[in-house]
């Protein structure tokens, strides 16, 4: 079990998994590894801009967009150029406190 | 799912539900919590875990108390109570003696359970209740303002201790433990998937088994002391919170203090006979006695 | 023993939760229940107070089963928030309350009346149903028409004893099952298509736990989907709904007596135990030539104002005995124009005949 006790600054994720198809080592069965890829809803008149979903996206797919809803709120949008990077991880549609955000996994190639 | 599922990568789709509607009452969305509050996420948890579990949804119950936390129930679409301030945990008592087959989860907040409710709390824990309580902490009264309660840190500000609380706070995991819980642990509203997969074990240990979820409170708590946007705590949980398992209780006590570390973990999970485990051994002694 | 004749009353209605506290002197409920209530498949159980109890109660009535506690003035006092939370929830309960000497700890093994305003007044703004037995018949009988209403109205019913007709002894007549009058809730259909609550309706139907019905019942002032709302209207509504399914069939929930009121010139309004000294003193009276009356309150909430209204008004004095130090008194005054007076008398022993047959004798000589 990883030990985590008594580390220095958590780590962002965001170096790591710049893009998953990117390895310091290739691995023997890279051709028939698919990271799974998603596509993130969004239900505007929920979100109350806390700023989560981007700040914790490891794929760092979505920025605070441009858009307000009826209260006043901006909903976060896919960072142009960042759409074939969602990784369906859910952690937008967990982080989310107002079931105003999710992903769905997208099939095929 | 009312619209088509879009099968290529692509740009944000907007839409008006959401994956999870089926599991809250989607009319009462958006829901009346504060930007960044972490009970929406303790919510996305439970339901998740739910949803894991093998048990019917419509044998899980939901009862909460006063205050913020105590609204989560009214967004849940199960069999749903919103209780007074500290009772929820003996209305639960009640309803899990009489009926044993639910799946009963007490949703509510630090000041409505450890501190006006605290009394139950430990009598629940006692007696080891086959119930879950899910506590969430955000170190003060939210709802009312921002008064401060049982586990508002040593020395913090909030409109009742504008000088710095002059309470030392309850240690939670070491107090329920203490006082006989099958399952105590504590997490934060970032640690998502710990929390959920907890949530998921509370409901198959057969015991009383509680779960502090530390949360932002913009508004109020954070404010006054360090945080006042809830991203703040949230880096905060994000770069201090320590996952121990096996800590000595004794010393998990939370400051919230921007350099001191938070621990968390499933802290502990133990078995011993349940409440109704014993009320039923009970029964079967009083009926072979009057025959 | 009053408190005993009350355990079987329970077990009779088909009542099979107990959650309590003990308290003299009602600790024989709690214990002859927890020796009772499992040998009849139920449960009993004790809880760490008394507004753990309450909360227990309405947790059990969601839970499918109909549920009772006993206890005295200081733990009512303890349930009063409770109450009014099983009033606006609409869970069917029963309070056993055997009112002891007080105020606050007072004289626990003693008889008092103190508590006969708290149970209509102490919750807020509820309708309460009370019952005020006066005999340990009585407390049997009442106990079985506690949880009838209880199941009908879905309220919490409150059984207003005392100390003297919880403890004492007396011969009681158990009828057969088969003729034992039993009422259930009506339960709410899972599968229903609109909002569970019409406000409109008197009886709503009760949404049990486990059966699929996903109901919010909150404590908050909710709309008809359950949901809690600060809209005025809504407020208006709901306490409309539930002053109303009381209020509107009041006339079926009055249980009174009557002792030679027809050619009355002085009513004795009496209720509980003083009744029993009340119904010697008027029997003296009218040996001496006072045509002294009794009006017996079996249902002290609602208060039977039309009954006390028209009988009073007859007569040309009211006497209201009661161990306490002025409760009930307060009532009849409001609902008569004739004089009332009231005969306090300190909690501690019950009144005496003799102390009402005084009273009868001053107030007919004037």
């Amino acid at each position: 079990m990883l030990e985590l006790k008594g580390q220095a600054e958590y780590a962002p994720q965001t170096q790591k998994a710049q893009n998953p198809r990117t390895f310091v080592r290739t691995p023997v069965n890279l051709d028939r590894f698919r990271a799974p890829r998603g596509r993130v809803y969004v239900v505007p008149e929920r979100c109350k801009e806390c700023n989560y979903c981007w700040t914790f996206c490891p794929q760092e797919v979505l920025e605070l967009g441009a858009e307000t809803n009826l209260n006043g709120y901006r909903h976060p949008r896919v960072k142009p150029g960042k759409e074939n990077d969602c990784v369906n991880c859910g952690m937008c549609t967990w982080i989310c406190p107002e079931f105003a955000i999710y992903t769905v996994e997208v099939k095929g190639s | 799912m009312t619209q088509p599922a879009f099968d290529e990568p692509g740009a944000e789709v907007t839409t008006t539900s959401h994956a999870r509607d089926g599991m809250i009452r989607p009319e009462r969305f958006p829901n009346i919590w504060c930007p960044g509050c972490g009970i929406g996420i303790v919510l996305a948890a439970y339901i998740g875990a739910m949803e894991k579990s093998n048990i019917p949804s419509q044998k899980h119950v939901c009862i909460s108390g006063i205050g913020c936390t105590g609204r989560a129930a009214g967004y849940l679409n199960l069999d749903t109570f919103h209780t007074t301030h500290g009772r929820a945990i003996p209305f639960a008592t009640g309803m899990a003696v009489a009926n044993p087959e639910l799946e009963i989860t007490v949703i509510a907040g630090d000041g409505d359970l450890s501190t006006i409710g605290g009394n139950h709390l430990i009598h629940a824990a006692r007696r080891n209740v086959d119930i879950n309580v899910i506590m969430v902490n955000n170190f003060n009264y939210g709802m009312t303002g921002g008064q401060h309660g049982a586990t508002t840190p040593l020395g913090a500000k909030t409109h009742t201790s504008p000088y710095g609380n002059a309470e030392a706070p309850f240690n939670l995991p070491y107090l329920i433990a203490a006082a006989g819980a099958s399952f105590v642990s504590r997490w934060t509203a970032l640690h998502i998937r710990q929390m959920s997969a907890a949530v998921k074990r509370m409901m198959e240990i057969e015991g009383f088994t509680f779960m502090e979820v530390i949360s932002p409170c913009p508004p109020t708590f954070g404010e006054y002391n360090a945080y006042p946007e809830a991203l703040d705590m949230m880096q905060y949980f994000r770069s201090k919170a320590v996952v121990d398992h096996n800590a000595d209780l004794r010393t998990v006590s939370v400051s919230a203090r921007p350099e001191d570390d938070l621990v968390v973990g499933n802290f502990v999970d133990s078995r011993r006979e349940s409440y109704q485990e014993l009320l039923d051994s009970l029964r079967r002694r009083a009926l072979e006695r009057r025959k | 023993m009053g408190n005993l004749a009350c355990v079987e009353a329970a077990l009779m209605a088909g009542c099979r939760f107990y959650a309590g506290y003990p308290i003299t002197p009602s600790s024989e409920i709690f214990e002859r229940s927890c020796s009772r209530f499992p040998q009849a498949g139920g449960q009993a159980i004790e809880m760490e107070d008394e507004i753990a109890s309450m909360a227990a109660l309405i947790g059990a009535s969601y839970a499918g089963a109909k549920a009772m506690t006993a206890t005295s003035g200081p733990g009512f006092s303890l349930m009063l928030e409770n109450i009014s939370l099983a009033y606006i929830m609409e869970a069917p309960c029963v309070v056993v309350n055997v009112q002891r000497s007080g105020p606050c700890t007072g004289i626990p093994t003693l008889v008092g009346q103190g508590d006969m305003l708290q149970a209509k007044w102490g919750s807020g703004d509820i309708e309460a149903i009370a019952y005020c037995p006066s005999s340990v018949q009585e407390f049997f009988d009442l106990t079985i028409q506690a949880f009838n209403t209880a199941e009908k109205f879905r309220t919490p019913v409150i059984v207003l004893a005392d100390q003297v007709t919880g403890m004492m002894w007396e011969k009681l007549s158990i009828p057969p099952e088969e003729e034992i009058e039993i009422v259930n809730r009506q339960l709410m259909d899972p599968l229903r298509k609109e909002a569970p609550f019409d406000f409109s309706k008197d009886f709503i139907p009760m949404p049990i736990v486990g059966g699929g019905c996903r109901v919010n019942t909150d404590g908050l002032t909710h709309d008809v989907r359950g949901y809690p709302s600060t809209d005025h209207s809504v407020s208006q509504m709901m306490n409309s709904h539930l002053t109303g399914k009381i209020r509107n069939h009041a006339r079926e929930i009055w249980k009174w007596e009557e002792y030679l009121t027809d050619d009355a010139e002085v009513l004795v309004v009496a209720y509980g135990s003083t009744a029993r000294s009340a119904l010697a003193a008027v029997k003296e009276a009218r040996s001496r030539g006072i045509r002294a009356a009794l009006l017996r309150l079996i249902t002290p909430w609602p208060f039977p104002d039309e009954v006390v209204r028209k009988l009073c008004d007859r007569v040309d004095a009211a006497v209201v005995p009661e161990v306490n130090f002025g409760q009930m008194v307060h009532m009849v005054r409001a609902n008569t124009s004739c004089s009332v007076v009231g005969v306090n008398w300190a909690p501690g022993t019950p009144i005496a005949p003799q102390t009402i047959l005084d009273a009868l004798e001053v107030v007919s000589s004037r």
